[in-house]
């Protein structure tokens, strides 16, 4: 019987550490023997460097502009342990557009039937989080990826561009498109960040996947050109990453998300700041109260 | 689709049974760039789709009374095909390029860069690019088609208005512009989608010059540049339609001070180009005893023809006295004024096609109740972007004894053979033949019509004609 493809996209918003887990993710789980691709779509198309000592590779639409057609084997290049490592690219900022790009580059590959031949056990799409079109939710349509798992911190515009994700899921949902796995929860570095990112999976009708803190660790992998797995393997931030990967390749079920609207987010989003500001003034409240 | 009834509602006509059937009436707001082929030595450059200029090219020129563009045909029209990947990574580059050669290799006196919907939707900005021939020698305009904002008669719109404000002097620079009294520039007329829009141009030229004016007119055979130039000077503006170019009149006589006079009908047969020529005659304050001889001449002769052919037309075995149309709101105005207050016609449904913006409604059908008829307060008006209500109305209309014609387009033509009733064709797509010299302006234009709805009439009851 042949085996079945597990194609999984990871949001967040831009700058929250999304293609840094999605590397460490991609090198942890091509450890566990799988055979690993994964696709940046972000026109930066930086998703993919630090699995290839830090290198930038041509991008799908950078053949398209400059041959006109693309062979899906000249986009794909391997990184660390055999992984497969495709970057949709884009136009230069302020010009063209950017989520027509994201559906050329993957209906390219996926008409060439790519995924099938190399005999893959995971694909990965490290997409720009925000969804600001339908280009950008192309990973999470009918026939893509059948896992979304998002990357936020406890900061608002974090937590908010997911929300907006679980919108976009929310659409697709009854369509056959992708369904929610989890929150992967970064830079949570102490109870307060970590109570705010489980309260809103709560509300939100989700789970964690992973907590992850911030670490100096990944920062020094991704300065030499290399995930935490490859440049740091005993670290204890290699082990989190392996725990993650575990867990997502574990996961087997995932489910709509009931995304907040803009009227609960911003109640929720208050009443965490009331909260904070009680920390910060040393107000003591819940059961410690009654002390 | 927008569907905006007056006195009538579809579930009335239809008994709140109906399918949608779209038939192609007009074109997308590409089918603008039709307008400026329609002056004389104007070339647009096209940002848009490969196929984009054939598409429209059909519904307005082609299978619309056999008409090609003529300065410039339309298979040389320079157009950057944009695909795919000017859709990524964005095509103004290949359009400046596109632009940079245009100019280079066209013998053109003004180029019109136009968009589409792809280029307009990721943001291409052309006017970026026209700005690069301010101030040369080379006129650039630029005017955005994306047929998301609209069809052929908005992008019609658009190119004037672009050739208003981009290349037509400032208001400061035209007040050193003397004023004519007598000329008068003409508006109200899409070429191209107005079917008969060259010969119709050429007799209104032909009136209004008999009757004293100096008509301008920047359409056609030679116009060109030199009667746009002419438009700052104008005494005043006439508008011959009910809507189409009152917006641009009206920045006309904002940026000018060029009053307009505004006659809603394009004039059918004597009553109306008389009651034409009298108001226009009094707007202007210019000679009455003039214009009334002139109307007198041209009903005398009016008369002569129909009299020379009555005992014909009292004979003929189909009678038709009742019509629907479906068409455009000018023609539709034009063409019922004629039927009724000349014909004495009844008018059974009217279908106006255009998608006429809903705060138009209201004046128009208001235009449709001016009629020598009692009944006129009754006549009943659908406004719909959606040719094809038209063909199931009739379909489920008592049409027997043939006393009702169709006046519509070519589409309309087969719903006419199947109920086997007279049938002329008026608008857009006019059909694959070559429309000519044909107009129904004026007073010949009142005779040319009733012979072609008598002659129609005549070969289907004769069963010459199926």
């Amino acid at each position: 019987m042949a085996k079945k493809l597990k194609q999984i996209a990871i949001y967040g918003k831009g700058g929250i550490g999304k293609s840094t887990t999605t590397s460490n993710l991609s090198a942890a789980l091509s450890d566990m023997g799988y055979k690993v691709m994964q696709f940046g779509c972000d026109p930066k198309a930086d998703s993919t460097n630090t699995l290839r000592d830090g290198t930038y590779i041509p991008t799908v639409l950078d053949l398209l502009r400059e041959k006109g057609t693309v062979k899906a084997h000249d986009a794909i290049f391997q990184g660390y342990n055999g992984i497969y490592c495709v970057e949709a690219g884009g136009p230069a900022p302020g010009v063209g557009c950017a989520g027509r790009g994201i559906i050329t580059a993957v209906q390219l590959l996926k008409q060439q039937n790519a995924f099938e031949e190399l005999d893959l056990d995971y694909v990965i799409y490290d997409v720009l989080g925000d969804v600001v079109c339908g280009g950008f939710a192309v990973p999470i349509r009918e026939g893509i990826a059948e896992h979304v798992f998002t990357v936020s911190s406890s900061d608002f515009m974090a937590v908010y561009a997911a929300n907006n994700l679980f919108k976009g899921i929310k659409q697709y949902s009854n369509r056959g498109g992708a369904l929610l796995g989890g929150v992967i929860a970064n830079s949570i570095s102490n109870d307060y960040q970590r109570a705010i990112i489980d309260d809103f999976v709560e509300k939100t009708n989700t789970q964690v996947m992973q907590y992850v803190p911030r670490s100096i660790t990944v920062t020094q992998s991704e300065l030499s050109g290399k995930t935490t797995i490859e440049g740091a393997p005993t670290s204890k931030q290699a082990t989190i990453y392996r725990e993650l990967a575990k867990r997502v390749d574990e996961h087997a079920t995932s489910k709509t998300p009931e995304p907040l609207d803009s009227a609960q987010l911003q109640d929720w989003a208050s009443k965490w700041a009331d909260q904070l500001l009680a920390i910060e003034s040393g107000e003591v409240r819940g059961e410690a109260a009654a002390i | 689709m927008s569907i905006a009834l007056k006195n009538t509602t579809l579930d009335e006509c239809f008994g709140g049974d109906y399918a949608w059937s779209e038939q192609q009436r007009v074109a997308c707001a590409i089918g603008g760039v039709y307008t400026a082929l329609a002056i004389e030595r104007v070339l647009p450059i096209m940002h848009s789709g490969p196929g984009c200029q054939g598409n429209i090219n059909g519904v307005l020129a082609s299978t619309n009374g056999g008409q090609n563009a003529d300065s410039f045909l339309e298979s040389v029209i320079p157009s950057t095909n944009f695909c795919e990947a000017d859709v990524v990574f964005g095509g103004q580059e290949r359009l400046r390029r596109l632009v940079e050669d245009s100019v280079k290799y066209y013998d053109a006196d003004l180029f019109v860069i136009t968009d589409g919907c792809t280029s307009e939707i990721v943001g291409d900005d052309i006017e970026e690019i026209a700005n690069d021939y301010r101030g040369t020698d080379t006129k650039v305009v630029h005017a955005a088609l994306p047929g998301f904002k609209g069809n052929n008669v908005w992008g019609h719109s658009q190119i004037l208005h672009a050739i208003i404000d981009q290349y037509l002097p400032s208001a400061e620079e035209a007040k050193s512009i003397s004023k004519n009294p007598k000329q008068v520039n003409v508006f109200g007329v899409v070429p191209f989608y107005d079917t008969f829009w060259v010969a119709t141009l050429e007799k209104l030229e032909e009136l209004l010059r008999d009757i004293g004016f100096e008509p301008n007119i920047i359409y056609g055979r030679d116009k060109g540049l030199a009667a746009v130039d002419k438009i700052p000077a104008a005494g005043f503006n006439l508008l011959l339609s009910p809507w189409i170019d009152l917006d641009v009149v009206k920045k006309l006589e904002e940026k000018y001070e060029t009053p307009f006079f505004h006659y809603s009908a394009m004039p059918i047969g004597p009553s109306e180009t008389g009651r034409f020529i009298r108001e226009i005659t009094e707007y202007a304050g210019t000679d009455r005893i003039a214009a009334e001889a002139y109307i007198k001449k041209q009903e005398d002769r009016y008369y002569y023809y129909l009299n020379h052919s009555l005992r014909w037309i009292y004979t003929c075995r189909v009678q038709p006295r009742e019509f629907f149309i479906n068409s455009s709101a000018t023609q539709a105005l034009s063409l019922t004024r004629y039927l009724v207050n000349d014909l004495g016609f009844i008018p059974r449904q009217i279908f106006i096609n255009e998608d006429v913006p809903e705060s138009e409604h209201e004046r128009i059908l208001a235009d449709f109740h001016d009629l020598d008829w009692k009944g006129a307060s009754d006549i009943e008006v659908i406004f719909t972007a959606d040719g094809g209500l038209c063909d199931q109305y009739v379909k489920r209309s008592d049409t027997s004894f043939r006393k009702t014609v169709i006046l519509g387009t070519t589409w309309d033509e087969l719903t006419a053979k199947t109920s086997r009733i007279p049938f002329v064709p008026v608008s857009a797509p006019y059909g694959d033949v070559i429309v000519g010299q044909k107009t129904y302006f004026g007073y010949d234009g009142g005779l040319a019509l009733m012979q072609d709805i008598f002659n129609d009439a005549a070969a289907k009851g004769m069963g010459t004609v199926n």
